[in-house]
Protein backbone atom coordinates (compact mmCIF):
# COMPACT_ATOMS: atom_id res chain seq x y z
CA UNK A 1 0.00 0.00 0.00
CA UNK A 2 2.59 2.56 1.04
CA UNK A 3 4.52 1.45 -2.59
CA UNK A 4 1.34 1.99 -4.11
CA UNK A 5 1.04 5.79 -2.51
CA UNK A 6 4.57 6.60 -3.35
CA UNK A 7 4.69 5.69 -6.97
CA UNK A 8 0.68 8.13 -7.55
CA UNK A 9 3.08 10.68 -5.65
CA UNK A 10 6.16 10.35 -8.53
CA UNK A 11 4.01 9.66 -10.90
CA UNK A 12 2.37 13.15 -9.96
CA UNK A 13 6.06 14.83 -9.89
CA UNK A 14 6.85 13.60 -13.24
CA UNK A 15 3.41 14.44 -14.53
CA UNK A 16 3.84 18.36 -13.14
CA UNK A 17 6.96 18.42 -14.56
CA UNK A 18 6.23 17.35 -17.80
CA UNK A 19 3.18 19.95 -18.08
CA UNK A 20 5.65 22.34 -16.98
CA UNK A 21 7.25 22.05 -20.09
CA UNK A 22 4.67 20.78 -22.39
CA UNK A 23 2.25 24.27 -21.50
CA UNK A 24 4.70 26.58 -23.60
CA UNK A 25 4.63 24.51 -26.39
CA UNK A 26 0.93 23.77 -25.75
CA UNK A 27 0.66 27.71 -26.43
CA UNK A 28 2.52 27.68 -29.22
CA UNK A 29 1.49 24.64 -31.56
CA UNK A 30 -2.10 24.79 -30.30
CA UNK A 31 -2.93 28.30 -30.97
CA UNK A 32 -0.30 28.83 -33.55
CA UNK A 33 0.11 25.76 -35.33
CA UNK A 34 3.92 26.48 -35.13
CA UNK A 35 5.86 23.00 -34.47
CA UNK A 36 8.58 25.01 -32.85
CA UNK A 37 11.16 22.29 -32.29
CA UNK A 38 14.02 25.16 -30.66
CA UNK A 39 11.17 24.69 -27.58
CA UNK A 40 13.46 22.48 -25.84
CA UNK A 41 15.91 25.47 -26.48
CA UNK A 42 14.41 27.79 -24.75
CA UNK A 43 14.42 25.25 -21.90
CA UNK A 44 17.77 25.13 -21.69
CA UNK A 45 18.06 29.02 -22.07
CA UNK A 46 15.51 29.37 -18.90
CA UNK A 47 17.80 27.17 -16.84
CA UNK A 48 21.10 29.22 -18.13
CA UNK A 49 19.21 32.46 -17.18
CA UNK A 50 18.84 30.62 -13.83
CA UNK A 51 22.53 29.92 -13.23
CA UNK A 52 23.50 33.49 -14.62
CA UNK A 53 21.46 35.02 -12.54
CA UNK A 54 22.86 32.93 -9.46
CA UNK A 55 26.74 33.28 -10.53
CA UNK A 56 27.15 36.78 -11.69
CA UNK A 57 24.27 38.56 -9.93
CA UNK A 58 23.52 36.21 -6.62
CA UNK A 59 20.01 36.21 -7.02
CA UNK A 60 18.56 33.16 -5.58
CA UNK A 61 16.13 30.80 -7.95
CA UNK A 62 12.42 32.16 -6.55
CA UNK A 63 13.46 36.06 -6.66
CA UNK A 64 15.44 36.07 -10.13
CA UNK A 65 11.81 34.04 -11.77
CA UNK A 66 9.89 36.97 -13.29
CA UNK A 67 13.61 38.10 -14.94
CA UNK A 68 13.78 34.86 -16.10
CA UNK A 69 10.57 34.80 -18.14
CA UNK A 70 11.45 38.16 -19.32
CA UNK A 71 14.31 37.12 -20.19
CA UNK A 72 13.22 33.86 -22.27
CA UNK A 73 10.17 36.00 -23.37
CA UNK A 74 12.10 38.75 -25.43
CA UNK A 75 14.04 35.90 -27.12
CA UNK A 76 11.27 34.51 -28.32
CA UNK A 77 9.73 37.36 -29.45
CA UNK A 78 12.78 38.42 -31.34
CA UNK A 79 12.94 34.36 -33.21
CA UNK A 80 8.83 35.73 -33.96
CA UNK A 81 9.33 38.97 -34.94
CA UNK A 82 12.77 38.38 -37.40
CA UNK A 83 12.26 35.11 -38.57
CA UNK A 84 8.99 33.50 -37.75
CA UNK A 85 6.82 35.95 -39.07
CA UNK A 86 7.92 35.87 -42.22
CA UNK A 87 7.03 31.88 -42.88
CA UNK A 88 3.14 32.07 -42.64
CA UNK A 89 1.26 29.31 -43.45
CA UNK A 90 4.28 27.58 -44.65
CA UNK A 91 4.51 24.48 -42.48
CA UNK A 92 7.51 22.81 -43.10
CA UNK A 93 9.84 25.81 -43.63
CA UNK A 94 8.78 26.44 -39.89
CA UNK A 95 9.72 22.99 -38.80
CA UNK A 96 13.35 23.67 -40.90
CA UNK A 97 13.54 27.43 -39.39
CA UNK A 98 13.18 26.42 -35.72
CA UNK A 99 15.32 23.25 -36.14
CA UNK A 100 17.88 25.96 -36.86
CA UNK A 101 17.12 28.03 -34.53
CA UNK A 102 17.36 25.42 -32.01
CA UNK A 103 20.87 24.56 -33.09
CA UNK A 104 22.29 28.01 -33.32
CA UNK A 105 21.03 28.86 -29.88
CA UNK A 106 22.69 26.04 -28.05
CA UNK A 107 26.08 25.95 -29.84
CA UNK A 108 25.49 29.97 -28.80
CA UNK A 109 25.07 28.86 -25.05
CA UNK A 110 28.16 26.47 -25.80
CA UNK A 111 30.78 29.12 -27.34
CA UNK A 112 29.43 31.56 -24.80
CA UNK A 113 29.76 29.80 -21.46
CA UNK A 114 30.98 26.49 -22.29
CA UNK A 115 29.90 23.46 -22.25
CA UNK A 116 30.75 22.42 -18.74
CA UNK A 117 27.40 21.23 -16.49
CA UNK A 118 26.09 23.93 -14.24
CA UNK A 119 25.02 24.50 -10.91
CA UNK A 120 21.67 26.26 -9.94
CA UNK A 121 21.23 26.14 -6.11
CA UNK A 122 18.39 24.44 -4.68
CA UNK A 123 16.21 27.31 -2.67
CA UNK A 124 17.32 26.54 0.50
CA UNK A 125 13.67 26.58 2.13
CA UNK A 126 12.55 24.15 -0.37
CA UNK A 127 15.57 21.48 0.24
CA UNK A 128 14.34 19.48 2.62
CA UNK A 129 11.78 15.92 2.08
CA UNK A 130 8.97 15.65 4.02
CA UNK A 131 6.08 13.03 4.32
CA UNK A 132 3.23 13.08 2.37
CA UNK A 133 0.65 10.74 3.19
CA UNK A 134 2.58 8.10 4.78
CA UNK A 135 5.57 8.53 2.25
CA UNK A 136 8.30 10.69 1.71
CA UNK A 137 8.46 13.35 -0.92
CA UNK A 138 11.15 15.97 -1.76
CA UNK A 139 9.35 19.67 -0.75
CA UNK A 140 10.80 20.82 -4.15
CA UNK A 141 8.69 18.21 -5.98
CA UNK A 142 5.57 19.24 -3.74
CA UNK A 143 6.45 22.90 -4.67
CA UNK A 144 7.13 21.85 -8.63
CA UNK A 145 3.77 20.75 -8.43
CA UNK A 146 1.93 23.72 -7.38
CA UNK A 147 4.37 25.61 -9.66
CA UNK A 148 2.99 23.78 -12.63
CA UNK A 149 -0.78 24.11 -11.52
CA UNK A 150 -0.62 27.81 -10.89
CA UNK A 151 1.07 28.71 -13.98
CA UNK A 152 -1.78 26.59 -16.25
CA UNK A 153 -4.26 28.50 -14.29
CA UNK A 154 -2.80 31.59 -15.67
CA UNK A 155 -2.80 30.49 -18.85
CA UNK A 156 -6.22 29.15 -18.71
CA UNK A 157 -6.97 33.05 -17.26
CA UNK A 158 -5.03 34.63 -20.07
CA UNK A 159 -6.65 32.51 -23.03
CA UNK A 160 -10.10 32.90 -21.58
CA UNK A 161 -10.67 36.48 -19.49
CA UNK A 162 -8.27 38.87 -21.23
CA UNK A 163 -8.82 41.24 -24.23
CA UNK A 164 -5.41 39.37 -25.97
CA UNK A 165 -6.67 35.91 -24.65
CA UNK A 166 -10.09 36.98 -26.63
CA UNK A 167 -7.92 38.12 -29.83
CA UNK A 168 -5.80 34.28 -29.95
CA UNK A 169 -9.21 32.61 -29.59
CA UNK A 170 -10.43 34.98 -32.75
CA UNK A 171 -7.26 34.58 -34.58
CA UNK A 172 -7.30 30.83 -34.07
CA UNK A 173 -10.71 30.36 -35.52
CA UNK A 174 -10.04 32.64 -38.78
CA UNK A 175 -7.28 34.68 -39.13
CA UNK A 176 -8.79 36.78 -42.25
CA UNK A 177 -11.97 37.49 -40.30
CA UNK A 178 -10.74 38.89 -37.51
CA UNK A 179 -7.91 40.71 -39.26
CA UNK A 180 -11.24 42.26 -40.46
CA UNK A 181 -12.51 43.23 -36.76
CA UNK A 182 -9.21 45.14 -36.28
CA UNK A 183 -7.34 42.57 -34.59
CA UNK A 184 -3.52 43.00 -34.96
CA UNK A 185 -2.80 38.93 -36.07
CA UNK A 186 1.09 39.89 -36.69
CA UNK A 187 1.26 41.26 -32.94
CA UNK A 188 -0.64 38.93 -31.21
CA UNK A 189 1.05 35.83 -32.44
CA UNK A 190 4.13 37.82 -31.65
CA UNK A 191 3.52 37.92 -27.96
CA UNK A 192 1.71 34.57 -28.14
CA UNK A 193 5.25 32.93 -28.70
CA UNK A 194 7.05 35.58 -26.75
CA UNK A 195 4.72 34.13 -23.92
CA UNK A 196 4.92 30.21 -24.65
CA UNK A 197 8.63 31.01 -25.13
CA UNK A 198 8.74 32.52 -21.55
CA UNK A 199 7.09 29.79 -20.39
CA UNK A 200 9.50 27.30 -21.56
CA UNK A 201 12.20 29.60 -20.14
CA UNK A 202 10.71 28.87 -16.31
CA UNK A 203 10.25 25.39 -16.84
CA UNK A 204 14.46 25.06 -17.43
CA UNK A 205 14.67 27.62 -14.20
CA UNK A 206 12.53 25.39 -11.73
CA UNK A 207 13.64 21.84 -12.94
CA UNK A 208 17.18 22.72 -12.97
CA UNK A 209 18.02 22.53 -9.64
CA UNK A 210 16.92 18.93 -10.08
CA UNK A 211 18.72 18.21 -13.14
CA UNK A 212 21.56 19.79 -14.52
CA UNK A 213 22.21 22.24 -16.37
CA UNK A 214 23.94 21.62 -20.06
CA UNK A 215 23.61 23.40 -23.38
CA UNK A 216 21.99 19.75 -24.91
CA UNK A 217 19.54 19.90 -21.77
CA UNK A 218 17.03 20.34 -24.24
CA UNK A 219 16.66 17.61 -26.67
CA UNK A 220 15.36 15.59 -24.15
CA UNK A 221 12.61 17.98 -23.27
CA UNK A 222 11.47 18.52 -26.83
CA UNK A 223 10.22 14.88 -27.07
CA UNK A 224 8.64 14.75 -24.04
CA UNK A 225 6.86 18.07 -24.59
CA UNK A 226 5.49 17.04 -28.15
CA UNK A 227 4.07 13.73 -26.90
CA UNK A 228 2.85 15.49 -24.04
CA UNK A 229 0.44 17.81 -26.62
CA UNK A 230 0.36 15.20 -29.27
CA UNK A 231 -1.55 13.10 -26.89
CA UNK A 232 -4.16 15.68 -25.19
CA UNK A 233 -4.84 16.80 -28.01
CA UNK A 234 -3.74 20.04 -29.78
CA UNK A 235 -5.71 23.79 -29.04
CA UNK A 236 -6.91 22.07 -25.71
CA UNK A 237 -5.43 23.04 -22.73
CA UNK A 238 -7.37 20.95 -20.72
CA UNK A 239 -6.20 18.15 -22.84
CA UNK A 240 -2.15 19.31 -22.09
CA UNK A 241 -3.08 18.88 -18.17
CA UNK A 242 -4.51 15.29 -18.41
CA UNK A 243 -2.07 14.05 -21.15
CA UNK A 244 1.09 15.28 -18.98
CA UNK A 245 -0.82 13.68 -15.71
CA UNK A 246 -1.37 10.33 -17.59
CA UNK A 247 2.14 10.23 -19.50
CA UNK A 248 3.56 10.95 -15.91
CA UNK A 249 2.19 8.39 -13.73
CA UNK A 250 2.45 5.60 -16.74
CA UNK A 251 5.79 5.92 -16.91
CA UNK A 252 6.66 6.35 -13.07
CA UNK A 253 4.64 3.09 -12.78
CA UNK A 254 6.11 1.11 -15.47
CA UNK A 255 9.66 2.64 -14.37
CA UNK A 256 8.92 0.74 -10.88
CA UNK A 257 7.38 -2.71 -12.46
CA UNK A 258 9.89 -2.80 -14.70
CA UNK A 259 13.03 0.01 -15.35
CA UNK A 260 13.16 3.75 -16.89
CA UNK A 261 14.08 2.00 -20.16
CA UNK A 262 11.71 0.19 -20.66
CA UNK A 263 9.28 2.62 -19.54
CA UNK A 264 10.44 5.15 -21.70
CA UNK A 265 9.62 2.48 -24.92
CA UNK A 266 6.08 1.29 -23.52
CA UNK A 267 4.92 4.99 -22.77
CA UNK A 268 5.63 6.29 -26.82
CA UNK A 269 4.26 2.86 -27.78
CA UNK A 270 1.23 3.54 -25.90
CA UNK A 271 1.11 6.90 -27.50
CA UNK A 272 1.61 5.68 -31.01
CA UNK A 273 -1.63 3.32 -30.60
CA UNK A 274 -3.47 5.68 -28.94
CA UNK A 275 -3.11 8.40 -32.16
CA UNK A 276 -3.71 5.61 -34.80
CA UNK A 277 -7.21 5.18 -33.22
CA UNK A 278 -8.00 8.81 -32.48
CA UNK A 279 -5.36 11.27 -34.58
CA UNK A 280 -7.01 14.05 -32.83
CA UNK A 281 -5.78 13.11 -29.15
CA UNK A 282 -7.99 12.84 -26.25
CA UNK A 283 -9.59 16.27 -26.10
CA UNK A 284 -10.73 17.67 -28.99
CA UNK A 285 -11.89 21.18 -29.89
CA UNK A 286 -15.21 20.81 -32.20
CA UNK A 287 -15.59 22.40 -35.29
CA UNK A 288 -18.40 23.22 -37.71
CA UNK A 289 -17.70 20.73 -40.52
CA UNK B 1 36.52 -4.64 -20.96
CA UNK B 2 37.23 -4.92 -24.50
CA UNK B 3 39.89 -2.79 -25.80
CA UNK B 4 37.73 -0.57 -27.80
CA UNK B 5 36.64 1.39 -24.93
CA UNK B 6 38.29 4.46 -24.18
CA UNK B 7 37.59 7.06 -21.42
CA UNK B 8 34.26 6.12 -18.87
CA UNK B 9 33.19 2.62 -20.38
CA UNK B 10 31.82 3.81 -23.71
CA UNK B 11 32.42 2.88 -26.78
CA UNK B 12 34.10 5.31 -28.97
CA UNK B 13 34.33 4.10 -32.33
CA UNK B 14 35.10 0.31 -33.32
CA UNK B 15 38.62 1.03 -34.97
CA UNK B 16 41.31 -0.06 -33.14
CA UNK B 17 42.18 2.81 -31.11
CA UNK B 18 44.35 3.32 -27.59
CA UNK B 19 42.45 3.03 -24.34
CA UNK B 20 44.32 5.32 -22.26
CA UNK B 21 41.57 6.43 -20.12
CA UNK B 22 40.14 4.11 -17.01
CA UNK B 23 39.80 0.61 -17.68
CA UNK B 24 36.01 -0.34 -16.26
CA UNK B 25 37.64 -3.63 -15.16
CA UNK B 26 40.27 -2.43 -13.02
CA UNK B 27 38.63 0.59 -11.01
CA UNK B 28 35.37 -1.24 -10.97
CA UNK B 29 37.42 -4.48 -9.74
CA UNK B 30 39.20 -2.09 -7.10
CA UNK B 31 36.09 -0.50 -5.92
CA UNK B 32 34.49 -4.09 -5.28
CA UNK B 33 37.66 -4.60 -2.91
CA UNK B 34 36.95 -1.58 -0.75
CA UNK B 35 33.38 -2.55 -0.14
CA UNK B 36 33.85 -6.15 0.84
CA UNK B 37 35.89 -3.89 3.35
CA UNK B 38 32.82 -2.23 4.99
CA UNK B 39 30.96 -4.57 7.10
CA UNK B 40 28.23 -4.37 4.30
CA UNK B 41 26.58 -6.52 1.87
CA UNK B 42 23.71 -5.40 0.04
CA UNK B 43 24.47 -4.20 -3.56
CA UNK B 44 22.08 -2.47 -5.83
CA UNK B 45 23.21 -1.61 -8.71
CA UNK B 46 22.27 1.52 -11.14
CA UNK B 47 23.52 1.06 -14.67
CA UNK B 48 23.62 3.33 -17.70
CA UNK B 49 23.18 0.47 -20.75
CA UNK B 50 26.84 0.61 -21.22
CA UNK B 51 29.03 -2.41 -22.42
CA UNK B 52 28.73 -2.44 -18.44
CA UNK B 53 25.66 -4.74 -18.39
CA UNK B 54 28.35 -7.58 -19.96
CA UNK B 55 30.11 -7.57 -16.60
CA UNK B 56 27.49 -8.09 -14.41
CA UNK B 57 28.32 -12.06 -14.43
CA UNK B 58 31.74 -10.65 -13.15
CA UNK B 59 30.71 -8.90 -10.47
CA UNK B 60 28.35 -10.56 -9.23
CA UNK B 61 30.90 -13.42 -8.66
CA UNK B 62 33.47 -10.78 -7.53
CA UNK B 63 31.00 -9.71 -4.80
CA UNK B 64 29.99 -13.41 -3.86
CA UNK B 65 33.51 -14.09 -3.03
CA UNK B 66 33.81 -11.26 -0.88
CA UNK B 67 30.34 -12.26 1.17
CA UNK B 68 27.90 -9.66 -1.11
CA UNK B 69 25.00 -10.12 -2.93
CA UNK B 70 23.27 -7.54 -5.46
CA UNK B 71 19.97 -7.22 -4.88
CA UNK B 72 18.86 -5.17 -7.60
CA UNK B 73 19.66 -4.39 -11.23
CA UNK B 74 18.47 -0.90 -12.48
CA UNK B 75 18.91 0.33 -16.01
CA UNK B 76 18.16 3.71 -17.27
CA UNK B 77 18.57 5.35 -20.99
CA UNK B 78 21.44 7.01 -21.21
CA UNK B 79 21.33 10.88 -20.55
CA UNK B 80 17.89 9.82 -18.65
CA UNK B 81 17.52 12.68 -15.47
CA UNK B 82 14.31 11.46 -14.12
CA UNK B 83 15.26 9.29 -11.38
CA UNK B 84 12.46 9.59 -9.24
CA UNK B 85 11.69 5.96 -9.81
CA UNK B 86 15.24 4.56 -9.04
CA UNK B 87 14.93 6.63 -5.61
CA UNK B 88 11.78 4.85 -4.70
CA UNK B 89 13.66 1.44 -5.15
CA UNK B 90 16.62 2.50 -3.13
CA UNK B 91 13.97 2.71 -0.70
CA UNK B 92 12.20 0.05 -1.05
CA UNK B 93 15.14 -2.60 -1.65
CA UNK B 94 17.83 -0.91 1.03
CA UNK B 95 20.92 -1.70 -0.01
CA UNK B 96 24.65 -1.17 2.07
CA UNK B 97 25.52 0.32 -1.56
CA UNK B 98 24.55 1.75 -4.74
CA UNK B 99 27.02 0.70 -7.38
CA UNK B 100 26.52 3.46 -10.24
CA UNK B 101 27.33 3.84 -13.83
CA UNK B 102 25.64 6.44 -15.02
CA UNK B 103 27.20 9.09 -16.77
CA UNK B 104 27.72 12.86 -17.62
CA UNK B 105 24.66 15.04 -16.53
CA UNK B 106 22.72 11.47 -15.51
CA UNK B 107 25.22 11.72 -12.20
CA UNK B 108 24.59 15.32 -11.45
CA UNK B 109 20.58 14.46 -11.33
CA UNK B 110 20.86 11.45 -9.64
CA UNK B 111 22.67 12.86 -6.80
CA UNK B 112 20.54 16.22 -6.54
CA UNK B 113 17.31 13.54 -6.60
CA UNK B 114 19.01 11.64 -3.89
CA UNK B 115 19.70 14.27 -1.81
CA UNK B 116 16.06 15.86 -2.11
CA UNK B 117 14.84 12.83 -1.20
CA UNK B 118 16.47 12.89 1.77
CA UNK B 119 18.35 9.96 1.30
CA UNK B 120 21.59 9.46 3.59
CA UNK B 121 25.30 8.45 2.47
CA UNK B 122 26.31 7.36 5.42
CA UNK B 123 23.93 4.20 5.19
CA UNK B 124 23.62 3.95 1.50
CA UNK B 125 26.24 5.59 -0.27
CA UNK B 126 26.30 5.97 -3.63
CA UNK B 127 29.98 4.35 -5.28
CA UNK B 128 30.60 4.82 -8.72
CA UNK B 129 33.23 4.96 -11.36
CA UNK B 130 31.88 8.23 -13.14
CA UNK B 131 31.74 10.72 -10.66
CA UNK B 132 34.26 13.23 -11.28
CA UNK B 133 35.68 16.89 -9.60
CA UNK B 134 33.39 17.99 -12.74
CA UNK B 135 30.11 16.71 -11.66
CA UNK B 136 30.48 17.85 -8.71
CA UNK B 137 31.29 21.15 -9.33
CA UNK B 138 27.87 20.61 -11.23
CA UNK B 139 25.93 19.23 -8.43
CA UNK B 140 26.32 21.09 -5.21
CA UNK B 141 29.34 20.11 -2.32
CA UNK B 142 26.01 19.14 -0.24
CA UNK B 143 24.80 16.59 -2.82
CA UNK B 144 28.01 15.25 -3.59
CA UNK B 145 29.15 14.73 0.04
CA UNK B 146 30.06 11.11 1.64
CA UNK B 147 29.77 8.95 -1.84
CA UNK B 148 32.96 7.38 -3.40
CA UNK B 149 34.66 6.67 -6.91
CA UNK B 150 37.14 4.97 -8.06
CA UNK B 151 39.65 6.64 -10.39
CA UNK B 152 43.39 6.47 -11.58
CA UNK B 153 43.63 10.33 -10.71
CA UNK B 154 42.03 12.99 -8.69
CA UNK B 155 42.61 16.54 -8.56
CA UNK B 156 44.29 16.43 -4.80
CA UNK B 157 46.81 13.88 -5.63
CA UNK B 158 50.21 15.04 -4.25
CA UNK B 159 52.80 14.77 -7.00
CA UNK B 160 55.35 17.22 -8.28
CA UNK B 161 53.52 16.63 -11.62
CA UNK B 162 50.00 17.02 -10.61
CA UNK B 163 51.04 20.54 -9.23
CA UNK B 164 52.49 21.76 -12.40
CA UNK B 165 49.49 20.24 -14.31
CA UNK B 166 46.79 21.81 -12.22
CA UNK B 167 48.42 25.04 -11.74
CA UNK B 168 49.28 25.41 -15.61
CA UNK B 169 45.22 24.37 -16.49
CA UNK B 170 43.47 26.96 -13.96
CA UNK B 171 46.36 29.44 -15.70
CA UNK B 172 45.23 28.49 -18.89
CA UNK B 173 41.16 28.04 -18.34
CA UNK B 174 40.08 29.87 -15.10
CA UNK B 175 41.24 29.90 -11.31
CA UNK B 176 37.60 28.24 -10.86
CA UNK B 177 38.51 24.84 -13.28
CA UNK B 178 39.06 21.71 -12.31
CA UNK B 179 41.11 18.70 -13.35
CA UNK B 180 39.42 15.10 -13.79
CA UNK B 181 40.95 12.03 -14.75
CA UNK B 182 39.33 12.77 -17.85
CA UNK B 183 41.39 15.86 -18.65
CA UNK B 184 44.22 14.24 -17.52
CA UNK B 185 44.34 11.12 -19.50
CA UNK B 186 44.01 14.11 -22.21
CA UNK B 187 46.82 15.61 -21.18
CA UNK B 188 49.31 12.41 -20.76
CA UNK B 189 47.86 10.66 -23.94
CA UNK B 190 48.97 13.76 -25.89
CA UNK B 191 52.48 13.56 -24.54
CA UNK B 192 52.14 9.56 -25.57
CA UNK B 193 51.29 10.02 -28.78
CA UNK B 194 53.68 12.62 -29.42
CA UNK B 195 56.29 10.44 -28.18
CA UNK B 196 55.14 7.95 -30.60
CA UNK B 197 55.08 10.12 -33.66
CA UNK B 198 58.59 11.41 -32.75
CA UNK B 199 59.77 7.50 -33.26
CA UNK B 200 58.57 8.20 -37.57
CA UNK B 201 59.81 9.53 -40.44
CA UNK B 202 57.73 11.52 -41.66
CA UNK B 203 57.04 9.82 -44.69
CA UNK B 204 55.75 6.52 -42.32
CA UNK B 205 53.16 8.67 -40.23
CA UNK B 206 49.90 6.66 -40.76
CA UNK B 207 47.23 5.25 -38.01
CA UNK B 208 48.90 1.90 -38.04
CA UNK B 209 52.40 2.57 -37.28
CA UNK B 210 51.55 5.26 -34.87
CA UNK B 211 49.62 2.26 -33.46
CA UNK B 212 52.71 0.21 -33.24
CA UNK B 213 55.29 3.00 -32.24
CA UNK B 214 53.44 3.66 -29.16
CA UNK B 215 53.90 0.17 -27.43
CA UNK B 216 56.01 0.59 -24.37
CA UNK B 217 55.87 4.26 -24.63
CA UNK B 218 55.91 5.71 -20.99
CA UNK B 219 55.90 9.19 -19.50
CA UNK B 220 54.96 10.65 -15.60
CA UNK B 221 51.51 11.96 -15.86
CA UNK B 222 50.59 13.95 -13.02
CA UNK B 223 49.42 10.36 -11.57
CA UNK B 224 52.37 8.84 -11.90
CA UNK B 225 54.28 6.84 -14.13
CA UNK B 226 52.10 5.62 -17.13
CA UNK B 227 53.18 3.27 -19.52
CA UNK B 228 50.99 1.68 -22.74
CA UNK B 229 51.20 -2.11 -22.35
CA UNK B 230 52.46 -3.52 -25.97
CA UNK B 231 50.27 -6.54 -25.13
CA UNK B 232 46.92 -4.89 -25.27
CA UNK B 233 47.41 -1.25 -26.09
CA UNK B 234 45.92 0.20 -22.65
CA UNK B 235 47.72 1.88 -20.28
CA UNK B 236 49.61 0.93 -16.73
CA UNK B 237 47.62 2.48 -14.20
CA UNK B 238 47.46 3.89 -10.24
CA UNK B 239 43.80 3.17 -9.11
CA UNK B 240 42.38 5.09 -6.13
CA UNK B 241 39.21 5.45 -4.38
CA UNK B 242 38.28 8.52 -2.81
CA UNK B 243 35.76 10.00 -0.82
CA UNK B 244 33.86 13.31 -2.33
CA UNK B 245 33.79 15.98 0.12
CA UNK B 246 31.35 18.86 0.65
CA UNK B 247 33.79 21.25 -0.81
CA UNK B 248 34.57 20.21 -4.11
CA UNK B 249 37.18 17.87 -3.79
CA UNK B 250 37.78 14.39 -2.95
CA UNK B 251 39.96 12.61 0.02
CA UNK B 252 41.77 9.74 -1.25
CA UNK B 253 40.93 7.01 0.87
CA UNK B 254 42.96 3.93 -0.68
CA UNK B 255 45.73 4.16 -3.43
CA UNK B 256 47.61 1.07 -5.21
CA UNK B 257 51.34 1.34 -4.06
CA UNK B 258 52.01 0.43 -7.56
CA UNK B 259 51.15 1.02 -10.88
CA UNK B 260 48.79 -1.95 -12.60
CA UNK B 261 48.87 -3.75 -15.20
CA UNK B 262 46.41 -3.35 -17.73
CA UNK B 263 43.76 -6.48 -18.01
CA UNK B 264 41.28 -5.38 -20.58
CA UNK B 265 39.22 -9.33 -20.67
CA UNK B 266 39.74 -9.78 -16.86
CA UNK B 267 36.00 -10.31 -17.14
CA UNK B 268 35.51 -12.22 -19.73
CA UNK B 269 37.32 -15.94 -18.34
CA UNK B 270 38.97 -17.46 -21.11
CA UNK B 271 40.28 -14.77 -23.33
CA UNK B 272 43.85 -13.04 -23.06
CA UNK B 273 44.73 -9.86 -25.51
CA UNK B 274 47.84 -10.68 -26.67
CA UNK B 275 50.23 -8.58 -29.65
CA UNK B 276 48.43 -10.90 -32.38
CA UNK B 277 44.93 -10.25 -31.35
CA UNK B 278 42.30 -11.61 -28.78
CA UNK B 279 43.59 -15.30 -28.25
CA UNK B 280 41.16 -18.41 -26.03
CA UNK B 281 43.04 -19.85 -23.33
Amino acid sequence: MDQFVQQIVTGLSIGSILLLVALGLSIIYGSMGIINLAHGEFVMLGAYAAWTFQHYLGLGLLESLVPIFLVVAICGWLIERYVLSFLNNRPLDTILATWGVGIILQQAVRLLVGGELRYVQLPDSLSDSTELLGVQVPVYRIFLFFAALALFALTWLLMNRTMVGMKLRAIIQDRAIAACFGVNARRVYALTFAYGAGLAGLAGALVSPLKSVSPEMGTGYVVDAFMVVVLGGVQSLAGTVFSSFILGELSGGIAFLENDTVAKAMVLLAIVVLIRFRPEGLFTTHVRA
Amino acid sequence: MSSLIALNGRTIDTRPTLPLGTNANRTGFKAMNVSSKWPHNRLLLALSPTNLKRLMPELEKLLEKHGGQVVAEEYVPLGHSEFSSVINKFRSAQPNVIFSTVVGDSVVALHRQYRAAGLDPEKMPMASLTTSENEIAAMGGEAAAGHFTSAPYFMVHKSPENEKFVAAYKKRWGADKVTHFVSESCYFQTFLFKQAVEKLAVSDITPPNIRDAVKGAEMIAPQGKVRIEPANLHTWLWPKIAEAKSDGQFEILVQSSEWRKPLPYAAYPGQVCTEKGLTQT
